[in-house]
């Protein structure tokens, strides 16, 4: 094992990871530089089940290209097939050259992509704490992938579903409803997809 | 994001009962604006915004609100912000079906040829339609060439020579805009409107679920040109009203098919 971070969560657990893992958040990174490496992080508001949640999505994107936010720059050091073997790889511009012709760079983030996908299936209270995990510990593919989760939870639902899925009152009168449907009425099927 | 020092986080750490280990006290509807609008923004417009904006106040303000708009924007400087454009053709190319796209006040906006071939709902970011204005050079055939259902609102259109507003297909809404045929010696070659649109016999036309191919216009100056509607199809112009005020005439009237 490389080199490892301790992370204590809100209730008091403590967790080790490979530092690969707990840097893919920005905020676990600066805190582990600013001083000695012996001590524990504290994360309070972070709890053991949600932190432990957290840390699968890391692990599974330690040393995996950002599939959100990079697409076009992998570094050909991450590739599966290649192992930086390559002369001149280190320019930016073969990197993307790289990755736009490599099949099996393409082959692993199409992988994790869906991977990405199965881990947000989940109900709309855990990725509620995704969100506010990804945002606190500044992770920027898991914010990416818990708004995906929220969103999709969303897609294809009538408003009465909706409110189901998010627990939430219908505040509007028939007379407001009436209003906003007239708001629409230019469009031929606001609804239909 | 803010980056947090160990002093801030010990901070919290130290503060009395700040954690609360209940999953109940923070559930979904506890995310904030901010969150709610960029879930919002991964949604496509039709059918999904407009859904949830019937689902709460709150959530048809965040749906409704402009920052889910595209916007056009002249000057330079806002380029690589995301969902700004500096033009309306790549706004029109970017935009998704049933997307606002918000054309920012100023005279020179260029609208030459350009195709509409989804629902989109373009309104300028003035006061009055006065303050957004789309040119159309010499040489191009219409500002704005419509496809598909589409409505525009305080805009103003004007064409040196050929159409302001070309009409193929859809239902076409156009409410409180100017529109302006540039006056010189060839004018009688141009017209504010035209539909080449044809409405199908009875038995297609029962066929289709909603209203056929036509134009709605209302509030709307027109001026210059031949005349106000030029039709190629079979729809005729219908219910006009006209209101005369000091300097303009405000128009009413829809383009559709004959009714018996």
């Amino acid at each position: 094992m490389g080199k490892t971070i301790k992370l204590i969560s809100g209730d008091g657990e403590m967790f080790e990871v490979e530092e690969a893992v707990a840097f893919q958040s920005n905020i676990i990174k600066s805190l582990a530089d600013e001083d000695n490496a012996d001590d524990c992080i504290p994360l309070p508001r972070v709890d053991s089940q949600i932190l432990s949640k957290v840390l699968e999505f890391c692990r599974k994107h330690a040393n995996s290209p950002s599939v959100h936010t990079k697409f076009a720059a992998i570094p050909s050091e991450l590739c599966p097939k290649h192992d930086g073997s390559a002369a001149g790889a280190s320019s930016s511009e073969s990197s993307s050259a790289h990755s736009e012709t490599c099949r099996a760079c393409y082959d692993a983030v199409m992988k994790l992509v869906q991977w990405d996908l199965e881990f947000v299936k989940v109900d709309l209270d855990l990725i509620h704490h995704l969100l506010k995990a990804a945002n606190y510990l500044d992770i920027e593919d898991l914010m990416f992938m818990a708004v995906e989760g929220a969103a999709n939870a969303i897609r294809g639902n009538n408003p009465e579903e909706i409110r189901k899925l998010f627990d939430l009152e219908n505040d509007f009168t028939p007379e407001e409803e009436k209003e906003i449907l007239k708001e629409y009425s230019w469009l031929d099927d606001p609804f239909e997809p | 994001m803010a980056k947090r020092t160990r002093m801030e986080l010990a901070a919290v750490t130290l503060a009395p009962a700040s954690y609360s280990p209940s999953v109940s006290s923070s559930t979904i509807h506890s995310l904030d604006d901010g969150c709610l609008t960029h879930v919002f923004s991964f949604l496509m417009p039709i059918p999904d915004r407009y859904s949830i904006a019937l689902v709460c106040h709150r959530w048809r303000y965040l749906a409704c609100h402009p920052r889910l708009w595209l916007r056009v924007e002249r000057s330079t400087k806002n380029t690589s912000e995301p969902g700004v454009f500096p033009n309306l053709q790549d706004a029109i190319s970017a935009a998704r079906p049933g997307d606002t796209i918000l054309i920012s006040p100023c005279r020179d906006h260029i609208a030459c040829n350009i195709q509409i071939k989804k629902p989109l709902c373009l309104i300028g970011g003035g006061e009055l339609p006065d303050d957004t204005v789309l040119t159309c050079s010499r040489g191009s055939e219409s500002a704005l060439e419509f496809l598909s259902t589409c409505k525009i609102t305080n805009l103003t259109i004007r064409t040196e020579l050929g159409y302001c507003l070309l009409h193929r297909s859809g239902r076409l809404t156009i409410e409180g805009c100017i529109l302006q045929c540039e006056e010189n010696p060839l004018d009688y070659l141009s017209f504010p409107i035209i539909s080449t649109a044809t409405v199908p016999n009875a038995f297609r036309q029962s066929l289709k679920e909603h209203g056929s191919d036509s134009i709605t216009v209302a509030q709307t100056r027109i001026e210059g040109g031949a005349k106000a509607v030029f039709t190629s199809g079979n729809l005729t112009l219908q219910r006009v009203r006209a209101i005369y005020m000091r300097t303009c005439i405000f128009f009413w009237f829809e383009v559709g098919e004959q009714e018996l």
